[in-house]
């Protein structure tokens, strides 16, 4: 247990020198990074309101059932990019060999390069996910106690778990294949725009996909499906809760399995 | 003229060497695409296929699939080179070379739009013969020779547009901000996601002040038949106007900060 | 008594293809490199070991599988009595690694930060820490610059900086990759000193690469040579000057003229400006004899005996390697 508090107080010792860093020189850039990732979701936002506001409802969902999703997905993606930002520059850490700077520490490297390139910048949209969640639950009429939120707690931690994997295992191919930016991207950008809708919206045959074979459908809009209700019987909120974690959990044993193949493979530069 | 068609050929070509890049980008074209479409049958379907505001889907998705071919010719992002080769002085050095600076950059921009014909516009046919139902043909030849021309239009806009926020590089203003700031405002405001006839009207008055409608919207409005003669001819010369504001504004900047320079030294 | 670093057959082989196909899930044919091949070595506690090889020898490549970055294709290799791989952190705790091209000092910070980050990591208590921040100050002279952001120091002010981090957890081993590179004669003679010191006071363990052969000759009692993945030599640079170049070049000036039959008994002679005169002698063989001779017989007024420069030694011992 001290050992993990130990570790807690290293991640907050790393994260506010890479705060004090950005902002001692670059404080300026801070403020209008951070502004302008509010503002995009703000457009984002307005125009799905535009949209709801003439048609009523998508893939079931009406406004703020929408909301509530987007949140959602907005706040797993906020949590996972804010502690996996790194794999942004597996290109220098994998290819370029910087990674070796942390793999000669007596600490763990992944820990460490999260805590140093931990990206506060998502601070705006984490701060709009959750104004959208209140907003939402308020217009929905729906009153939450404490079995609501430790769910929601849960199946979101699950759902960051998910969104992690997708985000680091493409970048960590690096370390077979060299550089994998772009691959990366897809699975971090690409997917992101498909799941800001409910997966209802699109045919059978991709729902599938988006379900069981790139499960980025359990990321908001299965746990959506649970926190408001809308699925009929408890047996299958049951058998979705219990998939979902399943999946979260097989997912943190991927990440962990490939890293530890990824290292096993490391080549560093050359000499 | 020969060097900027060599120019536009190497920007083709570092590309194509990263074909699994290329791959990828088709394919990140190809689901934004999807997506949109997708999004407007499932919202159609909640009103049972009849019209909104007087437009139905099939309108919708022409839309979508016409502007989108606006956007792959115009949509040219230079202006983050442009600024950073002022910010680290390395324009001084293409100022010596007997070609015009600013010509290069833009023959840099062909360069992308012509990638951009595979990448957006593979994807974009395949597309359209999966949707080919829903699609309306142009409304007359005449219409779509002024479309061809607005497509011209769109794109010098872009074009000014870049130059003018890659010069404001010689007054410390960083370009990456300008051009993400812009392109939030420009992805609204263009009409691209969602087509003006939409807008709450204050919104739609303040989008035809400004240029952004007039490299996705206005091409689209002139193929779908929504104008009458005034109304192109009236479109085309917004257009036109533009490109001269930009461009105008743009120079005096220009030639203000290649004095400083030249001044003062790089 | 026990190696503090044992290495085994150790080898290294990279993969790679030189064509990258369209779908890199597709198998192609895979080129083998090797970079290292069956080194096999034992440093002891305490020893001073100069590592050195021309570029691309498969130098930073052994150093990075001894300190755990690397995973070693076969071979074993224990350092204290660990895998360095298997059990890295473990490991790290007790080494200190300075890799010439790389930093560990975060940029727009001081000195000082980086420092208190680590006292932290390491596990430091407070005490310990402030008087080993004393010394390193002390002799690395950072008392002026540990509060400036790394950006505004010069390289050579960097280095040293970079010198105090890699010290300040006081490490029993240290792998020093051009640890002086930029800096003057001063703060190198002192940096020379201070490991000299720790060494003899902590019996800290030195495995030092470096371009600059005259810091390797004037610290390292061991050398191991390496090119092209391969262990050229291990030994003493006694040893390796006796094996390579075990002659010593005598400048000398005599009162007399010296004979013809004299001159040709002496090796490789030439004649120089103003009388002297030069040749080469091997002092383990019986030819010294020469110069009491010429002392008795033409009454020597200036002698003066050189031993060749270290880079010859190495540089001979290249050519010959390159030859086979």
């Amino acid at each position: 247990m001290s050992n993990f508090l130990w570790y807690l107080k290293l991640y907050w010792k790393i994260m506010c020198m890479n705060y004090k860093s950005k902002l001692w020189y670059h404080g300026k850039k801070e403020f209008f990074h951070t502004l302008g990732m509010f503002l995009s979701y703000a457009a984002d936002i307005f125009v799905i309101s535009i949209s709801m506001s003439l048609f009523n409802s998508l893939g079931g969902f009406n406004f703020a059932e929408i909301m509530f999703l987007f949140s959602f997905e907005l706040l797993a993606y906020s949590l996972t990019n804010s502690i996996v930002w790194f794999v942004g520059d597996t290109y220098n850490l994998i290819v370029r060999g910087t990674l070796d700077d942390f793999l000669i520490r007596p600490v763990n490297p992944f820990l460490l390069m999260s805590a140093k390139y931990y990206e506060i910048g998502y601070i705006g949209q984490f701060a709009i996910s959750l104004v959208l969640l209140f907003l939402s639950l308020q217009h929905l009429n729906l009153e939450w106690g404490i079995k609501e939120w430790m769910l929601y707690v849960i199946l979101l931690i699950n759902s960051t778990f998910i969104y992690m994997g997708f985000t680091t295992i493409p970048s960590f191919l690096a370390f077979w294949f060299g550089n994998t930016n772009k691959l990366t991207a897809i699975f971090r950008w690409s997917f992101k725009r498909i799941i800001q809708y409910p997966i209802s919206i699109y045919p059978d045959p991709i729902k599938v996909i988006l379900t069981v074979i790139l499960p980025y459908g359990l990321i908001n809009y299965y746990p959506t499906l649970v926190l408001l209700r809308k699925l009929e019987s408890t047996y299958k909120i049951f058998v979705v809760i219990l998939s979902l974690t399943t999946v979260g959990i097989v997912t943190v044993l991927a990440i962990i399995y490939t890293w530890r193949q990824g290292l096993a493979n490391y080549e560093s530069a050359g000499g | 003229m020969m060097y900027f068609i060599t120019i536009v050929r190497n920007v083709i070509l570092s590309k194509w060497v990263y074909k699994f890049d290329f791959f990828l980008g088709i394919m990140e074209s190809w689901i934004e695409l999807l997506v949109h479409l997708l999004v407007w049958m499932s919202l159609f379907a909640t009103v049972n296929g009849q019209v909104v505001k007087g437009y139905s889907l099939s309108d919708l998705i022409t839309y979508t699939i016409v502007s989108r071919i606006a956007g792959m010719i115009a949509n040219t992002k230079f202006s983050l080179n442009f600024a950073d080769s002022i910010k680290t002085g390395d324009i001084s050095l293409s100022l010596i070379v007997p070609y015009s600076t600013r010509l290069i950059f833009i023959a840099k921009s062909l360069g992308n739009s012509c990638v951009n014909l595979l990448t957006v516009g593979l994807p974009l046919l395949l597309t359209s013969a999966l949707f080919e139902s829903y699609i309306q043909p142009p409304i007359s030849k005449i219409h779509f020779i002024f479309f061809l021309i607005s497509l011209f239009g769109a794109l010098m806009i872009c074009i000014t547009f870049e130059l003018l926020s890659g010069v404001l590089a010689f007054w410390k203003v960083p370009g990456d901000f300008i051009e993400w700031y812009f392109s939030i405002f420009f992805v609204l405001l263009s009409g691209s996601i969602v087509p003006l006839w939409f807008f709450p009207s204050w919104l739609n008055e303040l989008a035809k002040l400004l240029p952004f409608q007039a490299v996705f919207f206005i091409p689209a409005q002139i193929y779908m038949g929504r104008f009458n003669v005034d109304g192109i001819i009236w479109a085309l010369f917004t257009q036109l106007g533009w490109v001269l504001v930009l461009f105008i504004l743009h120079d005096i900047l220009w030639r203000r900060g290649i004095r400083n320079l030249t001044i003062l030294g790089g | 008594m026990i190696p503090i670093i044992d290495v085994k057959d150790l080898c290294k082989t990279y993969k790679y293809s030189k064509k990258w196909s369209f779908n890199p899930f597709k198998s192609k044919p895979l080129q083998r490199k090797s970079a290292v091949i069956n080194l096999t070595f034992s440093i002891y506690p305490g020893e001073i070991v100069g590592y050195i090889g021309p570029n691309g020898a498969g130098k930073s490549t052994s150093i990075k599988m001894l300190t755990g970055i690397l995973k070693p294709t076969s071979g074993t290799i224990t350092v204290s009595g660990y895998d360095p791989f298997e059990n890295r952190q473990q490991n790290a705790k007790n080494i200190g690694v300075l890799f010439g091209q790389r930093t560990q000092l975060w940029w727009d910070l001081p000195l000082i930060d980086t420092l208190e980050l680590h006292r932290y990591m390491y596990k430091l208590p407070k005490e310990e820490f402030l008087i080993q921040l004393e010394w390193l100050f002390e002799i690395l002279e950072l008392k002026k610059i540990y509060k400036t952001p790394i950006r505004q120091l010069s390289f050579g002010q960097r280095m040293r900086c970079e010198l105090a981090v890699t010290l300040l957890h006081k490490p029993s081993i240290l792998y020093l990759d051009e640890p002086t590179i930029g800096m003057d004669v001063m703060v190198k003679r002192k940096i020379r000193q201070y490991l000299l010191e720790i060494n003899k006071q902590e019996n800290v363990t030195i495995l030092l690469t470096s371009h600059d052969l005259q810091e390797i000759e004037s610290i390292c009692n061991r050398i191991i040579i390496i090119n092209r993945g391969e262990l050229l030599f291990d030994g003493t640079v006694e040893a390796l000057r006796q094996k390579y170049m075990p002659n010593s070049i005598i400048t000398l000036k005599c009162k007399h003229t010296i004979s013809n039959k004299v001159i040709n008994r002496l090796s490789n002679f030439s004649k120089l400006e103003d009388g002297y005169i030069r040749f080469t002698i091997n002092k383990h063989k019986e030819d010294s004899s020469i110069i009491s001779e010429l002392y008795r017989s033409y009454e020597v007024i200036d002698l003066k005996i050189t031993e060749p420069p270290f880079e010859d030694i190495v540089q001979t011992l290249y050519q010959e390697e390159n030859k086979k």
